[in-house]
């Protein structure tokens, strides 16, 4: 019988990371890496146990199909939508649901016995499946949307009900079924790990039952700040962060608004070429995910240091470096990263993911702090030997890192990175050999004017 | 925060030429068990300032690190065993990282040294 095929998902742009681990584990056979969503899509007979090992996934799902002809014009979109069930096969990918699901079942019961798994159990065996379509449509080179997400997913849903008799249902249900199209293109799955119906279960449970398993013991443990206060939490879509292939990390405690995917910072630390006796350093570290997954990932072979100016990000790192950083040295500190409190040369690999986006400062002190990072970057990296990987979203930075600190930083490679809709740079930089320029002490002026810098891209 | 981290930190104050070593204040020190790896410490070792790591372990009350080290001495068990527990699992959970020029006191609270300058410093 030919192997079941998957889908991982990863962000798009970092799927080689991905690609390289999969092609490590024995008998997996990758099928592409470039459909129009990031991820990876492959056919193995591994066990479900060594691929919820995976680092670079964010998420792991069953594949359905991949379809170039989808139509634009709403009507014939509905139309070839809901007729798209019945060109599924889906006995295959439904064995490997239910077999993760067991898998799944089993580990939580036996981390915690809670009435509410037994439940889940009885349920799935006897009455029939309910599900829900999640769909995400985005035009990116043809013309305006003729038809939403929301009718995609209800076009594919209807299909689905006709053929397997399944119950729709959004809040509670067993199997998830998501669609991404991108213009023509269209790549539908069910999830294998995330299911976010049994995160509000739990959230609900515990509640009723006062508590009894503490949210630490449970897998996907919620948020801390988010923390269920009162029974309303039951009409809430839990984050897909915190039930996802990564949210198992042992350190990933509490998050900052702004949290960094592990499986993100796994492929940035590769791009690292880290080696044993290193000191891996990310200066905007916000909850510590790159200097934690680094000693999660290396153990006791390297050290880590993490620090932020953020009061709340830094308190965040701590409780994660307590909680789970146990695997290898990690250290935090509060410091500001356009003025590192640091010997010059003393630190082998930078790997910094800055703030980009609008969730996460502004665009006016970005376009000013980020040029600041790299010129200390620069002066703390090891001469000949010190790489940083640079990921950013800012003109300044490009100038400053392609051409003021040229006779400095040797580009190595820069990747394009898509995350969360936005287009994001990752500079990988190597310190050459050119010994540092002596700075004079001027003192400062008063209409000291900024120039506008314009880069071509 | 370990004694790694304090042999790369460094005062950072607008004038300061020589901010390093900074001087350790003692509150309350914590002992965490962690990995033994010869490799980790024979590579760590050349990137260290030895005198500033000596004169660190010694004010934070550990007598055993040699003031004089030669790279002979990294194929010793005993003497990498000692310089494991200074180097990574001794913590400074409550106290003050001192400037040894300006005196500027940065404290350190649970394990996390508070670095940031005041805005008339910078």
């Amino acid at each position: 019988m030919e192997p079941p095929t998957y889908w991982a998902s990863c962000a798009t742009g970092l799927q080689f990371c991905l690609r390289a681990e999969l092609e490590a584990i024995e008998g997996t056979d990758v099928i592409s890496d470039s459909l129009a969503q990031g991820g990876v899509l492959f056919r193995t007979n591994a066990e479900p146990k060594e691929l919820a090992k995976l680092r670079a996934a964010d998420n792991i799902y069953a594949f359905l199909g991949h379809h170039q002809d989808v139509p634009l014009e709403k009507e014939a979109a509905v139309e070839y939508l809901t007729s798209l069930s019945a060109k599924i096969d889906w006995k295959s990918p439904l064995e490997l649901y239910r077999r993760w699901k067991q898998l799944d079942e089993t580990k939580n019961c036996s981390a915690s016995k809670s009435s509410s798994e037994d439940k889940e159990n009885m349920d799935a065996s006897s009455s029939p499946l309910t599900f829900r379509v999640t769909s995400d449509r985005i035009c990116k080179n043809m013309m305006k949307q003729k038809y939403t997400s929301m009718d995609a997913a209800a076009a594919i849903g209807d299909g689905v009900n006709e053929l397997l008799g399944w119950k729709a249902s959004m809040r509670v249900y067993d199997v998830e079924v998501l669609a991404w199209i991108r213009d023509m293109e269209l790549l539908i799955v069910v999830a294998l790990i995330y299911s976010g119906n049994k995160t509000i279960e739990r959230l609900f449970e515990n509640n009723v039952a006062e508590e009894k398993c503490t949210t630490e013991n449970l897998p996907e443990a919620p948020r801390l700040s988010e923390a269920p206060k009162d029974t309303e939490v039951k009409f809430q879509r839990p984050s897909r962060s915190e039930a996802q292939l990564h949210s198992r990390r042992q350190y990933r405690k509490a998050l900052v608004g702004t949290s960094l995917k592990p499986s993100t910072s796994y492929a940035l630390l590769q791009l690292a070429q880290i080696k044993p006796g290193h000191v891996v350093l990310d200066p905007m570290c916000g909850c510590g995910t790159i200097p934690l997954e680094a000693v999660d990932w290396l153990g006791g072979q390297i050290m880590s240091i993490g620090a932020d100016n953020n009061p709340k990000a830094v308190d965040a790192a701590a409780i994660n470096v307590r909680g789970g950083g146990g695997r290898g040295p990690c250290d935090v500190l509060s410091w500001d990263a356009a003025n590192l409190p640091l010997r010059s040369g003393t630190i082998d690999r930078v790997v910094c993911d800055m703030p980009f986006g609008n969730r996460c400062g502004n665009y006016k002190v970005r376009e000013w702090l980020c040029p600041k990072v790299v010129k200390e970057v620069v002066r703390i990296l090891q001469r000949g030997t010190g790489i940083a990987v640079l990921m950013a979203q800012s003109k300044t930075m490009r100038q400053e890192v392609e051409v003021n600190q040229k006779p400095f930083l040797e580009m190595l490679q820069h990747i394009l990175v898509e995350m969360e809709g936005l287009t994001v740079d990752v500079y990988v930089v190597r310190r050459t050999i050119e010994p540092p320029p002596i700075h004079e002490f001027r003192p400062k002026k008063a209409n000291h004017k900024r120039q506008r810098v314009v880069v071509k891209r | 925060m370990r004694l790694l981290t304090h042999n790369m930190l460094s005062c950072n104050i607008k004038g300061v030429t020589k901010g390093f070593p900074l001087s350790i204040e003692v509150q309350r020190l914590d002992t965490k068990d962690a990995d033994f790896n010869p490799d980790f410490l024979r590579n760590i070792f050349p990137k260290l300032e030895w005198k500033a790591f000596h004169d660190a372990a010694v004010s934070i009350g550990l007598n055993d690190i040699p003031e004089q080290v030669d790279p002979t001495m990294l194929e010793d068990h005993e003497f990498l065993q000692k310089f494991h527990h200074a180097l990574l699992e001794v913590h400074l959970e409550e106290g003050a990282l001192i400037c040894p020029e300006t005196g500027r006191r940065f404290p350190v609270t649970k394990g996390v040294p508070n670095m940031l300058l005041h805005e008339d410093e910078v």
